[in-house]
């Protein structure tokens, strides 16, 4: 607990440390969703959903 | 060995597949050593306390933020001058990863303002020339979306980010020409490091995990991109890429 507390600086450290999480989760899972998409539609496949 | 032969998409393609997986462990690696070395063996601030410790992440992706603009700038220039789509392409693909690590430094940024300075935000030099950075790299992806024509996007995107780069030395320098309320360089190349250093080397083991990252990221995106615009070329195995999908 007392790390998770920071030092009281908690709410800071986490939600720096926590919104980068989010955003690199972001990009690597819309970059895969994309790179998914064009190989689809390079391979000829046509998209059924 | 003709290393011209991967200016072509074609020949590229295998080769970022190939790599990619090794930046990726290799960024997963230097993170999970940088928070260890961050967040265990570096001790606390005598000033700040524990909050100095958002700088971990905020000054590798503030430096990724500027450095990646000039690597997108440099591709430019050779697609400019060469003629080449691949250079365009990587420029291309550099700018969703510039402007996230643009967004993370100014979000880190400003929850590492409010305990040190009492605020998120100023509109000091430094702040305000990195947010024009992101307004910067959302104008080069807004630009190529609004162009049908690739090989005119690539120019005219091309011509931006060159013109964009004079940006950089501003943000880099800000600290220096004018009064700020962000702190100067910490760590420059012509003097000692004015921090402790195993808070120093967890900094730049994380910074070396935000170039592992960002050179995966884009090896990704410039995959996607060459087949979003090779579709139809001969030298796609078709039948391959639907086995996969």
């Amino acid at each position: 607990m007392q790390f998770l507390d920071m030092g009281n600086y908690g709410f800071y450290v986490w939600t720096a440390y926590g919104v980068t999480a989010l955003a690199i989760a972001v990009e690597v899972l819309s970059l895969r969703a994309r790179l998914r998409a064009a190989a689809r539609a390079a391979s000829g496949v046509e998209d059924t959903r | 060995m003709n290393l011209y032969r991967f200016a072509s998409p074609a020949a590229f393609y295998p080769v970022a597949g190939f790599w990619m997986p090794w930046f990726a462990i290799a960024a997963a690696v230097c993170t999970v050593v940088g928070l260890y070395i961050g967040f265990v063996v570096a001790p606390t601030d005598f000033q700040q306390g524990q909050a100095y410790r958002i700088i971990f992440i905020h000054v590798p992706s503030a430096w990724m933020s500027m450095f990646i603009w000039l690597v997108m700038a440099f591709w430019s220039l050779l697609a400019l001058s060469m003629n080449t789509r691949l250079s365009a392409m990587m420029a291309q693909a550099l700018a969703p990863s510039g402007a996230w690590m643009t967004f993370i430094a100014l979000w880190t940024g400003a929850f590492w303002g409010r305990p040190t300075w009492g605020t998120y935000w100023a509109w000091d030099a430094r702040m305000t020339s990195e947010l024009i950075l992101l307004f910067l790299y959302f104008g080069v992806i807004a630009l190529r979306n609004a162009i049908d024509d690739p090989r005119r996007a690539d120019r005219a995107c091309s011509v931006l980010i060159l013109v964009g780069a004079v940006n950089i030395p501003i943000i880099y320098f800000s600290v220096q020409w004018w009064n700020t309320l962000h702190q100067g360089a910490s760590v420059s190349l012509t003097a000692a490091p004015t921090m402790a250093a195993t808070m120093l080397a967890g900094m730049l083991v994380m910074s070396l995990a935000a170039w592992f990252y960002t050179i995966a990221v884009a090896l990704v995106r410039v995959r996607a991109i060459i087949l979003e615009r090779e579709q139809g070329a001969a030298w796609i195995d078709a039948p391959d890429l639907a086995r996969r999908t």
